[in-house]
């Protein structure tokens, strides 16, 4: 009887240790892995993590990522990683894997993490074909145009890439403002696209300048590719800085001459009196010194 | 008043300073060791700098602020006893307005070298007259308190005259030094028709010209806080709110110190039954109006409930300050208020104990005030360790704090010790009045 029952209580507890794993099942990790070149300089990656938490897709904060470039092995090693608190991370190709980035005009960039106690391991490929984009303008006075082209790097020249899609605008503070009308444009068989700057009137810095910035976006082989331009074609615009004037941010001798009035009354009439009652003293004292019992 | 049947030299014999007894030497041992160990944590701090504190980038005020604005609040309380009083034409505040006037003194004393503590670098004070803004309320501050400073040294010195005369006239009873000190504060006070004029006259401007600074003093206090946009402080109620809380807190510290001087030194012919009766009453009205203020402060936020403030106000009202807040207002208001509503309530050990509560619950309402607002800014600040977001004063703070308490204490008994807590001169001249009148 007593065997039975221990039987009976060793499945008992078998099953609620199975039931408790299985309340804590790993969640699966989403991996964003994107491939960037800015202005044809230093190429670099970006990692974005998440996962479905809870029936809502949260980023995930903490994961280790290493970045290998080509083959998982460490000396193909392009940077290991951490997610910060919006489950990003950015890893740059070093120097020391240039000889092997030289070597071929395609490469595999590679993310693995390993598993931890809430997510499962997870591994991220993606395949970039080298290319670059190039920006320029054309004015002939009247009509102004960005002139975008995309090369590619194939048998070791840079040939102009067709049907590729671009964006060509003008840098803002918080988006990319179109030139034009068109939202995008597409190169042709010399690899360029024209994009009209229909924008007139446009705010620009203190000379006129207005920062132009063309982009392939997300580009299945080339990736990320943006490039920027500073051009002439915006209105200069002087800045009002009223930090110079007399505000109540501003320094010290700076203040409001209101302020500034208004205070030294007010303290000149307090003081005066407490000036006043110091002489009182004085005065009370010298009496008193004159004065005999 | 029992007073009036004493003779001139029974006053002068009853409020002549004394000695101190056993429990007066223990007392002020207590004090001084006290103030040794505050001093010997404000050493380790200008050694080895504010980290000995648990001030950080959150709560950057903490202890030491809390501490300033309670020294600040208590100081105000010499403007309403003696110069509100006096204008009124009150007399019977007389035996009491000394004592409001070396609370007020020795508070606003500290309430400066607790600003200067908080600084961390002392010699950091010097910027604020190198670099300092007009703009800034912390300017304002650093006038209105030396101004206020002045004022109530001033108002405390002028009717000291009369009484020193009366001290120097009884060399016998005086210790050499002492008696140093009696001719150098006021041998020259011949007690002239001239030199009374005159000192009258200045003691009426003095109670005059008080009233508006005391009201900067803490209007400008609260502005420290009310200027800045926070949970909490973000009210244009803050300076009446402020001043409200303050003539409570010093009515309450008054009150300990009527209870405490009485027994220690015998007063009960001078600071009688009567005068506890209407300081009580004056404490309740003062909490009432405390109470509207309060109400006004966190009901109307409370019944909005903004998300950005909703934080701040749970963690006051049943979260992590719950516990200090609704003890800060049962001790400073509710409590007190039940007790002396009632005429038994204002016997003097009931109100010793009424203002008691005043004074520990406006020390936690400071600390209420300044310490959960730092803690839930409306933008919080990014990528800070987890410990910045709580508060822990370290034994620093407190030694360097309490010592600041005793310091404020040792100021008052070393004068109880040299001069009359309790004006001889008046006292025999409004007895000889009563007794003309009679």
């Amino acid at each position: 009887m007593m065997k039975k029952l221990s039987k009976i209580s060793i499945i008992f507890i078998v099953f609620l240790l199975a039931g408790n794993s299985a309340v804590k099942a790993q969640n699966t990790l989403k991996v964003a892995f994107k491939y960037f070149m800015f202005n044809n300089k230093i190429p670099y990656l970006t990692v974005h993590t998440n996962s479905k938490i809870e029936g809502k897709l949260q980023s995930v904060t903490g994961i280790t990522l290493n970045v290998y470039m080509d083959e998982e092995s460490p000396k193909n090693l392009v940077g290991k990683v951490i997610t910060n608190n919006r489950g990003d991370a950015v890893a740059i190709i070093p120097k020391e894997l240039k000889t092997l980035w030289d070597a071929s005009p395609k490469h595999t960039f590679i993310a693995v993490s390993a598993a931890t106690k809430e997510f499962s391991e997870s591994n991220t490929e993606i395949e970039i074909t080298k290319a670059k984009i190039l920006i320029d303008t054309l004015s002939d006075g009247e009509t102004k145009n960005i002139v975008v082209t995309v090369l590619e790097f194939k048998d070791n020249a840079w040939v102009p890439v067709k049907d590729v899609e671009t964006k060509a605008g003008i840098l803002r503070h918080a988006s990319v403002l179109n030139a034009g009308k068109e939202e995008t444009y597409t190169t042709d068989s010399t690899g360029q696209v024209i994009a009209e700057f229909s924008r007139v009137s446009l705010p620009g810095d203190d000379n006129g300048n207005i920062t132009l910035v063309a982009r392939v976006e997300d580009n299945d082989l080339y990736g990320n590719l943006i490039i920027e331009k500073i051009a002439p074609w915006g209105v200069k615009v002087e800045k009002i800085n009223d930090f110079d004037k007399r505000t109540l941010y501003s320094a010290r001798f700076k203040s409001p001459l209101w302020l500034i009035g208004m205070a030294y009354i007010v303290i000149g009439i307090v003081w005066s009196v407490l000036i006043y009652l110091i002489f009182v003293v004085v005065k009370v004292m010298k009496i008193g010194f004159n004065t005999k019992e | 008043m029992e007073k009036s049947k004493l003779s001139s030299e029974q006053i002068t014999s009853d409020l002549y300073p004394q000695k101190f007894g056993k429990l007066g030497t223990i007392w002020t041992t207590i004090l001084v060791i006290w103030c040794m160990v505050g001093a010997y944590a404000y050493f380790l701090q200008l050694k080895n700098g504010l980290s000995v504190t648990g001030l950080r980038d959150y709560a950057s005020w903490g202890l030491y602020i809390s501490n300033f604005v309670f020294f600040v609040a208590i100081s105000l309380v010499g403007s309403l006893i003696t110069a509100v009083f006096r204008l009124a034409d009150v007399h019977w505040s007389t035996p009491i307005s000394r004592i409001a006037e070396i609370i007020a003194v020795s508070a606003i004393v500290f309430a400066g070298i607790i600003i200067i503590v908080d600084m961390g670098s002392p010699e950091k004070f010097m910027n604020i007259f190198l670099h300092g803004r007009l703009q800034s309320p912390i300017i304002w501050d650093v006038i209105v308190i030396s101004t206020y400073l002045l004022i109530s040294i001033m108002l405390l010195y002028f009717p000291l005259l009369p009484d020193i005369k009366i001290l120097l006239q009884n060399k016998s009873k005086n210790a050499p030094w002492i008696h140093k000190i009696y001719t150098f504060m006021g041998s020259y006070w011949k007690e002239t028709k001239e030199q009374k004029s005159i000192i009258n006259r200045a003691m009426s401007i003095l109670s005059i010209i008080i009233i508006p600074v005391a009201f900067c003093i803490h209007t400008v206090t609260s502005w420290l806080f009310a200027t800045t946009y926070r949970p909490g402080w973000d009210s244009t109620n803050f300076g009446a709110y402020f001043i409200a809380g303050a003539f409570l807190a010093g009515s309450g510290a008054v009150a300990v110190a009527m209870y405490v001087f009485r027994k220690a030194y015998k007063l009960e012919n001078y600071i009688t039954e009567k005068h506890f009766d209407i300081m009580g009453k004056v404490i309740v009205a003062l909490a009432l109006l405390y109470l509207y203020f309060n109400v006004n402060e966190y009901l109307v936020p409370a019944y909005k409930m903004k998300k950005s403030e909703a934080e701040h106000l749970m963690g006051l009202f049943s979260g992590h300050f719950a516990i200090l807040f609704w003890l800060a207002i049962s001790f400073s208001m509710l409590i007190p208020i039940l007790i002396l509503i009632f005429k038994k309530g204002r016997k003097p050990l009931p109100m010793f104990i009424a203002g008691l509560m005043v004074v520990v619950g406006a020390w936690g309402k400071r600390f209420i005030i300044v310490t959960p607002t730092l803690l839930h800014p409306f933008l919080p600040m990014t990528d800070v360790p987890e410990s910045y977001h709580h508060y822990v004063p370290t034994w620093q703070e407190w030694a360097i704090t309490s010592g600041s308490l005793a310091g404020a204490l040792l100021i008052m008994t070393f004068f109880v010790r040299i001069l009359p807590i309790i004006p001889i001169h008046e006292t025999i001249i409004e007895q000889n009045h009563d007794e003309e009148v009679k």
